[in-house]
């Protein structure tokens, strides 16, 4: 059975309208097969269902979510919709949303309500995107597992025994499981790719500067990106369209012109892959990964792509530039939380008291790590060792990349080395969770745009992410390759 | 007892004003009175909040750096500084650590002869950065602390000098240069008594040949161990510098005199007691683990002096007016330090050469006048400016931005001085009207409708002489006894009957000759 005849058949056949993608719904909307009230009420009855489970929001939205469809179906009858008029998505908890609790997870932000919303979601709010919740995820981004929340793990919905991957986990699983249409996380080492990877969703980390990071809860600064998990390419190209592009709230946005990603989707330039040897060579690699990554590779040479072998020599050194570059940062950024202005305060004794106790209840073992590595590494006398001998590393990093995309358009490499691990293996060894990043950090560390895109599955039915990765401001390339790669494996599915 | 040097270092806090804050576009206006009104979810730092910061702040303080002479840097960055303090929304400073706008500027300054221990000397400056304000502290009487947040934000420039300075004098000079260098560039208003313009100041005292300054480092010569030095703060006025430095300079001399030594301290100064008194000792230097700003990519502020034109400075429109004009030194200084007043002075001068081009009795020899008279014409009209017209207008409290008196009307009161058209008593009055008419008033228009003008007529001052000598029989007996000082008594008394209005020198002559007979 061709692709096309599938597509046909998925057209006809009854399909629950939460299962529906960003393409499918705005059809559907658009020619009243039905309605937003519906399609958020499948969302909501999803959530209802799943999250108890999986633990993938902190907050829902249910009033608001059905209040703001039936204003968008009015829309939608008065014929002025918008690319995301009435389209339920989901938002992770470390964004900042207007009049909807942000708490990152952590509880020194329970109460916290933002008067004003993040950058990238004013835009698909603009756009009439339905604000259906709030995701789980490590509390700041901090951790690959969505371990470290304190509103608890957030669980793999192929495996309710598996980590989701971190640390927008909740997201990655909202969308795996259907519970929205898409969602908007944040990626400073890997934790939109890492969970997209471990959840069989599509994940992109845009390159540093193409998406606006103001309202995102930082953690390290000169990393994070924001970027949304969809369920197919085709919608992380719209989405993007949507969110892309420069901010006069963000200094470190780029003023290049963004690309129309959805038009030049399926453009079949002539695109050189790199297939970087360090990120094969990784004793960690699980050989099925290896397996289903080798043959996608092959799949894309007979469609004639040129693929080249290419070398990251510095690859090695990124995940422990990353782990002081990240806290050193961290420790920065999270110094505002003081309980002086806004969230949780614990008054107890003096100023120092008050500070103390507030930070001790409000955060969670993992944060406190960090600030405390962060806070010794940037102390005089030790920020030339680290802070600054890191920054240096990072060059060279960069440099390595910067050489390989003068041969190369794409790089493609796995996601992760394995595909998600048992809910609590790694959670005592932060040095092993560090490093189930190892594939993640390079191009963060680089700040060049990475997406994961689903590749297959392993024999436990667990999903497995191909990551490819692009030249900075080049998600263009990367879009095209990815979904190339995603109709490969639909094709692969189909007829077997 | 050696020679003791004082070795002074000052910083100060300037704070810009430009309409918006330095990272958020909330209005700049930090002594609003209502608490917590300009401020946004930016600068109280709400998680996820970012700084872009504000393009003219950057400007201003490449314009100050270049108005100080500094070399302006090709990559300048921004770095957080960090503490923890309530008036500190961020946790962190958003300051400049080791590449600041401009380095190594410099400040001459000049004393009139007695004023200071050296009559003119140069005061380096180490570095000149832009940061931003921190919110304002209130302690309650309950043990409650009230933060407002209208100031959190406000671009700030911090000045470092070397440390050049050696008296209460100098340092009290040199911030005054520095006011003036701002108001020129229109970049603050730099009120210290309002805290637009901050202080605070490093004191120590080392023996005369026992230290080198090196880098704006003090440094020990061999065997020598410095004395520690003290900073002192919470100086809120000129006159506050002043106080604060010669009282610290005494303190110290007599700490060592008596052989005494200090830990290396910081010290407030007391304005009531006129005393600095102890606020913490520094065991260690604070920590304050600086990084680059990764919010904000560098800039390159050489670009930007590249576009600026820098107006007349302070110490050049001191030197034009003394040299151009014949201005004094002091009345020089006080015209220049703001630049409505030097527009005001220039436009008087050149108003009132054209008067004596147009008035008869100096139309003739105008040039020759302006030219062999210029000091004395500077000095007639700088003191007219300086003491009468400024004094008039401060008990007034009318500020030169809304003077109505226009440098024509007013230079055409200084000509009728300087033509003996008026006497000085009359010439007061007539400011007086002009300046509480509330209008740009004519001064002839004022002598002529009063009767302030001189009388210098003969035959009208006649009369009035006879008058006195007819009322006055006795003095006038005892001054032709040769009682010489009698002749001012009646003189007096001419000017008493015209109400002032008459020319003492021809009255003084009618008197002589008609008492002669």
């Amino acid at each position: 059975m061709s692709w096309w005849c599938q597509q046909f058949l998925n057209n006809f056949c009854m399909k629950e309208l939460n299962t529906l993608t960003i393409k499918t719904a705005r059809a559907g909307l658009d020619k009243k097969e039905f309605t937003s009230v519906e399609l958020t009420q499948a969302c909501l009855n999803r959530i209802k269902e799943r999250n108890p489970e999986l633990n993938a929001f902190i907050t829902v939205c249910e009033k608001e979510a059905l209040e703001e469809a039936r204003a968008a179906d009015k829309i939608i009858t008065s014929g002025k919709a918008l690319a995301l008029t009435g389209i339920p998505f989901a938002v992770k908890d470390a964004i900042c949303t207007a009049g909807v609790r942000s708490t990152a997870s952590a509880k020194i932000l329970d109460n916290y309500t933002p008067p004003f919303n993040a950058t990238v979601i004013q835009k698909i709010r603009e756009q009439g995107g339905v604000l259906i919740g709030k995701n789980n995820c490590d509390a700041f981004g901090h951790g690959a597992s969505n371990e470290n929340s304190m509103y608890g793990a957030v669980k793999n919905p192929h495996d309710l025994t598996k980590v989701s991957g971190g640390s927008s986990g909740g997201s990655a699983v909202a969308v795996a499981d259907h519970m929205c249409i898409f969602a908007i996380g944040e990626d400073t080492g890997g934790s939109i790719r890492q969970p997209a990877s471990f959840c069989g969703v599509v994940g992109l980390r845009p390159s540093y500067g193409r998406n606006s990071r103001f309202g995102i809860m930082p953690m390290a600064s000169s990393l994070d990106t924001v970027g949304p998990f969809t369920k197919t390419v085709e919608d992380m190209a719209i989405v993007m369209d949507i969110i892309a592009g420069q901010d006069s709230l963000d200094a470190t946005t780029v003023p290049d012109t963004v690309p129309e990603y959805s038009k030049t989707l399926n453009k079949k330039s002539k695109i050189r892959i790199g297939i970087p040897k360090e990120y094969f060579a990784f004793a960690e690699l699980n050989k099925e990964i290896k397996t289903v990554i080798e043959e996608k590779i092959n799949s894309l040479k007979k469609q004639s792509y040129e693929i080249v072998d290419v070398s990251l020599p510095y690859t090695k050194y990124a995940t422990a530039v990353y782990y002081i570059v990240v806290p050193s940062e961290d420790s920065s950024n999270l110094a505002r939380m003081d309980g002086i202005r806004y969230g949780a305060r614990k008054q107890e004794g003096n100023l120092f008291e008050l500070y103390a106790k507030t930070r001790d209840l409000g955060f969670p073992e993992e944060v406190k790590r960090r600030i405390l590595i962060g806070t010794y590494a940037l102390s005089a006398g030790y920020y030339d060792a680290y802070y600054k001998k890191a920054q240096q590393v990072r060059t060279l990093i960069k440099n390595d990349f910067d050489e390989v995309f003068k041969k190369v358009d794409v790089l493609v490499t796995p996601t992760s080395p394995f595909t998600a691990f048992n809910i609590g293996e790694k959670s005592n060894d932060p040095l092993a969770m560090y490093l189930a990043d190892v594939m993640l950090i390079p191009a963060a560390v680089s700040g060049v745009p990475a997406i994961s895109v689903p590749g297959g599955k392993d024999k436990n039915g667990l999903p497995i992410g191909i990551q490819v990765i692009g030249p900075r401001m080049g998600e263009e390339q990367v879009l095209q390759i990815a979904k190339q790669i995603e109709d490969s494996l639909q094709k692969q599915t189909f007829i077997c | 007892m050696p020679n003791l040097i004082p070795i002074i270092g000052l910083e100060i806090h300037v704070e810009l004003k430009t309409k918006s804050k330095m990272f958020c576009s909330c209005k700049n206006d930090p002594d609003h009175d209502a608490p917590n009104t300009n401020i946004c979810e930016i600068c109280l730092a709400h998680p996820g909040t970012l700084p872009v910061p504000n393009k003219t702040a950057i400007e201003w303080t490449v314009k100050i750096a270049q108005a100080l002479g500094c070399k302006i840097n090709t990559e300048s960055k921004f770095d957080r500084k960090h503490y923890f303090y309530p008036d500190l929304p961020k946790g962190y400073q958003i300051s400049q650590y080791d590449q600041p706008v401009g380095e190594h500027g410099k400040i001459e300054l000049d004393f009139l002869p007695g004023k200071n221990h050296r009559d003119n000397t140069t005061i380096g400056i180490t570095r000149v950065h832009l940061e931003e304000d921190t919110a304002k502290l209130t302690h309650g009487t309950k043990n409650e602390t009230l933060v407002d947040f209208n100031r959190a934000g406000v671009p700030l420039v911090e000045i470092v000098s070397d440390p050049d300075i050696e008296s209460g004098t100098e340092a009290k000079a040199y911030c005054q240069e520095l006011q003036a260098i701002f108001r020129s560039l229109g970049v603050s208003d730099a009120d210290m008594e309002k805290g637009q313009m901050r202080c605070e100041a490093n004191i120590s005292l080392q023996e005369a040949g026992q230290f080198v300054i090196e880098d704006c480092i003090v440094k020990p010569a061999k065997n020598y161990t410095l004395n520690p030095k003290v900073e002192v703060k919470n100086i809120n006025s000129f006159r506050a510098v002043e106080k604060a430095i010669d009282f610290e300079i005494a303190r110290q001399t007599k700490m060592l005199e008596n052989g005494e030594t200090w830990i290396q301290q910081t010290r407030g100064w007391d304005n009531d007691k006129n005393e600095t008194v102890l606020q913490r000792e520094k065991e260690t230097s604070a920590d304050y683990r600086y990084f680059p700003e990764p919010d904000i990519p560098p800039f390159n502020p050489s670009q930007i002096a590249g576009e600026i034109n820098l107006p007349e400075l302070p110490a050049a429109k001191r030197k034009r007016f003394h040299t151009e004009y014949g201005f004094s030194y002091a009345d020089a200084g006080l015209l220049s330090n703001d630049k409505n007043w030097g527009d005001f002075a220039e436009s008087t001068i050149s108003e009132m050469y054209d008067w004596l081009h147009n008035l008869p009795e100096t139309k003739a020899n105008a040039e020759d006048t302006i030219a062999t008279q210029k000091t004395q014409l500077a000095k007639l009209a700088g003191g007219w400016i300086t003491s009468k017209l400024m004094g008039a207008m401060s008990e007034r409290k009318i500020d030169i931005k809304i003077l109505k008196i226009k440098p024509e009307n007013f230079a055409e009161l200084i000509a009728l001085i300087f033509t003996n058209r008026v006497n000085s008593t009359n010439a007061q009055k007539i400011l007086i009207e002009m300046l509480d008419s509330g209008v740009d008033m004519d001064p002839t228009h004022i002598m002529e409708e009063k009767g302030y003008g001189q009388m210098a007529d003969e035959d009208a001052l006649g009369k009035i002489v006879d008058e006195v000598i007819k009322n006055n029989p006795n003095q006038v007996t005892q001054f032709k006894a040769g009682k010489e000082p009698l002749l001012q008594f009646l003189k007096g008394m001419v000017m008493k009957a015209t109400e002032g209005s008459a020319d003492p020198g021809v009255a003084e002559k009618l008197l002589r000759e008609k008492l002669k007979n």
